[in-house]
């Protein structure tokens, strides 16, 4: 009687703390890349460039992804750029360009059309693999999880990236990415969060570059289907043009 | 192949017929990928139609301005001062649902050139007048025409005229035997595409390819007349000014190309196998198999390193007999005594000829990149070859005369002697370039720095094109302002770089370089392209 009375104590002292337990790195991890680059989508994507003169420069673009490291990004508008394509297949990267008609193998360092997002923040959203992560106190913010990711492959697009994730639905809202000197490249905020074919998740990403602090580009999901399972067929460099 | 377009018509007709929508939704998504929220309504997304097209383009009108030296080896009497070239471009692209796909791309030139300048006779420069010259008339370029279908994920067929380049090489492709050369100094110039079959089986980390390709022989206002073979008739406004009908290249052989190659993404490395059958297409060879290979690769994510190569038997140049060549009645005298004084004498040679370009782009992670390329011409003429190439260029306008008595007369020298002065062209030579680059030597290096997006609005972009022998080549820089989304403003210009003298060719007692020989020094435009 006594021991069941003692167990049912502990339990009753325990569970809850189990259960609201904090959620460890790797989840955090997990939960941002299940959030900003599900496992297949197609997505409707406009970019907007804000410049240092107070002008802007839209592009608009569909996306599809497929798996852990196929992504094909289609620019639409704005005409000058209408059909150039950009493919990434595992740590590869061409873009194709049609007054050239062919594909060019990239790195992944530029920006990605020349706004503040670089290639590899568009087409490369698979932080568990590229970065080991741990979660640190943020004496700033209390409604929000501070995680610190350190880059573990030379793929990866930053040295060291500062994510916050919302506590109470585990969402990004606020990124800083920095090289391995300290110095801050980017910042990025998160916000709009909607459902998209039932997947909730920011629809709008605002990236300052914070070397030329009047501009930043926004990114912004028009549309978003987490359900479609793309032909890989799509994913070859051949497939580039068409 | 004489009806690619009436096939081509035929397979866009019943691709609905095929098509499907080839995104199905998933059976299963992985549950941690989605957040369901009923809180929140959702729009349905609107229905994708069947049929999607997509037409855009652009209004293009460059102004050049030119200065062409009377005193340089070819003659500088066709070669405009002052020159507009307006091109209206329509590219249409329709989707039939996830399988089919049709494309055209199509411009319309209207030229005008004027400022014509040649030599008196003594050397000084000389005003001609406003004459006919067939590169400035106004012309249309269907770059590209074509269908493909995706039976299925892996395989697909192309069918029409388009532009395939599978080597990564950026100003030149050695392994590129199908298409219009590109000008290496500008290669967005050239989109143009062959006529052809294409059957393709893409995979994942590989892909098959086999081509078919038949070469245009006859072709009026962009629209080709005759396919593979020569039509039987002649062209009726092509007659000599002793009213025979123009032979035009007319045979009755087969003109075509066969190319398979067979890629391979392995190690992050772009691999490339490739063997061509060309058979009198884009140049003298006769059935003439050559095998290639290329590779890409970026190091440190910064530095892409790549090499394109192609190999074959025998050489598509015409060569001299330099004992021939001194002068008209030098050449006249061996062709009448059946000794060959010039002319395709290495087509058949066994000897192994590679044209292989090996080079890199670094990246600088500001939208700027510095391409670098060394070119190898294994066909290209040694010092004594090159300069007997030159000595015959300086007596081409004799030659030329000599040609017509001979015709006049209805003689021909033995072993067709001056076939070299008619060598094979492509009668689709795509649209007007700037710069054409025939390699003559052995030896090219290429560098081309680009920088986009300086200031957000500017683009940089200089060209430097080197042959390594007598150090002569091209400069070309240009910068263009994104004024709007939809226009941009070209300057641009192309300079001669004369090389060292001491390095050419000795015709009498002048020496000439390799792109010295050309009439052209320098060369000015301003661009506007509007976009839509």
């Amino acid at each position: 009687m006594f021991r069941t009375t003692l167990l049912t104590l502990a339990m009753t002292v325990l569970l809850p703390t189990v259960a609201f337990a904090d959620p460890t790195a790797e989840e955090l991890l997990k939960k941002y890349d299940s959030v900003m680059g599900p496992e297949n989508f197609s997505a409707t994507i406009l970019m907007t460039a804000h410049r240092d003169d107070g002008t802007t420069r839209a592009y608009k673009m569909s996306m599809l992804k497929k798996g852990d490291d196929k992504f094909r990004a289609t620019f639409a508008e704005p005409a000058a750029v209408r059909g150039q394509e950009m493919l990434r297949q595992g740590d590869n990267l061409w873009v194709y360009m049609p007054n050239l008609k062919r594909a060019v193998r990239l790195a992944n360092r530029d920006s990605f059309q020349g706004g503040d997002f670089n290639n590899a923040d568009v087409l490369r959203v698979n932080y568990q693999a590229d970065y080991s992560a741990k979660v640190i106190a943020d004496s700033g913010r209390a409604d929000a999880w501070l995680i610190e990711l350190h880059a573990k492959t030379k793929e990866a697009a930053y040295d060291m990236i500062k994510l916050w994730m919302r506590k109470s639905d585990s969402q990004p809202v606020k990124g800083e990415y920095y090289t391995a000197s300290g110095k801050m490249l980017r910042a990025a905020e998160f916000s709009d969060f909607k459902p998209f074919s039932g997947l909730v998740r920011p629809g709008k990403i605002s990236m300052k570059n914070m070397l030329a602090t009047q501009r930043y580009s926004t990114m912004t999901w028009d549309a978003m289907d987490s359900k479609v399972n793309p032909p890989s067929g799509k994913f070859v460099l051949d497939d580039l043009g068409r | 192949m004489r009806n690619l377009a009436l096939i081509m018509g035929c397979l866009l007709l019943a691709m609905p017929v095929w098509a499907q929508d080839a995104v199905v939704p998933a059976d299963a998504v992985t549950p941690d990928a989605a957040t369901p929220d009923t809180s929140m309504p959702e729009e349905p997304p609107p229905a994708e139609p069947l049929v999607k097209v997509r037409a855009n383009g652009f209004l293009d009108t460059r102004t050049t301005g030119a200065y062409a030296s009377v005193g340089h080896l070819l003659p500088a009497d066709d070669v405009a001062h002052l020159a507009n070239l307006t091109e209206g471009n329509i590219q249409l692209k329709l989707d039939w649902g996830d399988k089919g796909t049709g494309v055209a791309d199509a411009s319309f030139l209207f030229q005008k050139g004027g400022l014509y300048y040649g030599n008196d006779g003594t050397g000084e420069r000389l005003r001609l007048a406003d004459h006919d010259v067939s590169m400035y008339r106004p012309s249309a370029v269907l770059s590209e025409f074509y269908g493909t279908y995706n039976f299925h994920d892996h395989f697909n067929l192309t069918v029409g005229k388009k532009r395939i380049v599978w080597g990564p090489g950026l100003a030149n492709n050695p392994t590129d035997l199908l298409n219009p050369a590109k000008d290496p100094t500008d290669p967005t110039m050239q989109r143009a595409g062959s006529w052809l079959v294409r059957a393709e089986a893409p995979f994942d980390l590989f892909t098959l390819s086999f081509v078919a390709a038949g070469k245009v022989t006859r072709q009026f206002g962009g629209i080709p007349g005759g396919l593979v073979y020569y039509p039987d008739a002649h062209p009726a406004t092509q007659y000599d000014k002793y009213g025979n009908a123009q032979s035009d290249g007319y045979d009755t052989r087969p003109h075509y190309a066969l190319a398979a190659r067979a890629y391979a993404l392995w190690k992050e490395t772009d691999w490339n196998l490739y063997w061509f059958q060309t058979q009198q297409y884009n140049d003298a060879f006769n059935y003439k198999n050559r095998v290639g290979l290329s590779a890409s690769h970026v190091f440190f994510n910064a530095l892409e390193l790549h090499v394109e190569a192609v190999g074959y038997t025998g050489s598509s140049k015409a060569y001299f007999d330099s004992s021939c060549i001194g002068s008209v009645s030098a050449f006249q005298g061996c062709g009448m005594a059946g000794k060959t004084p010039g002319g395709y004498t290495q087509i058949d040679d066994p000897g192994v000829r590679v044209k292989a370009l090996a080079g890199g782009r670094w990246q600088f992670g500001d939208n700027a990149s510095f391409t670098f390329e060394y070119l190898y011409n294994g066909e290209g003429y040694n010092s004594q070859e090159f300069s007997n190439f030159a000595q015959v260029a300086s007596l081409r306008p004799q030659l030329l005369s000599l040609m017509d008595t001979l015709a006049s007369a209805h003689v021909s020298l033995p072993g067709n002697a001056l076939s070299f002065l008619s060598p094979t062209s492509n009668t689709d030579s795509g649209a007007p370039q700037k710069f054409t680059f025939e390699p003559m030597r052995r030896h090219y290096a290429f560098f081309t720095y680009l920088h986009t997006m300086i200031a957000d609005d500017w683009n940089v972009n200089t060209v430097v094109l080197l042959g390594l022998e007598d150090l002569s080549g091209q400069i070309a820089p240009q910068v263009t302002w994104l004024t709007r989304e939809w226009l941009n403003l070209t300057l641009g210009g192309l300079y001669t770089i004369p090389g060292v003298k001491s390095l050419g060719a000795q015709v009498g007692d002048v020496r000439y370089t390799e792109n010295g020989m050309q009439p052209t020094m320098w060369r000015l435009f301003f661009s506007a392209r509007v976009f839509y």
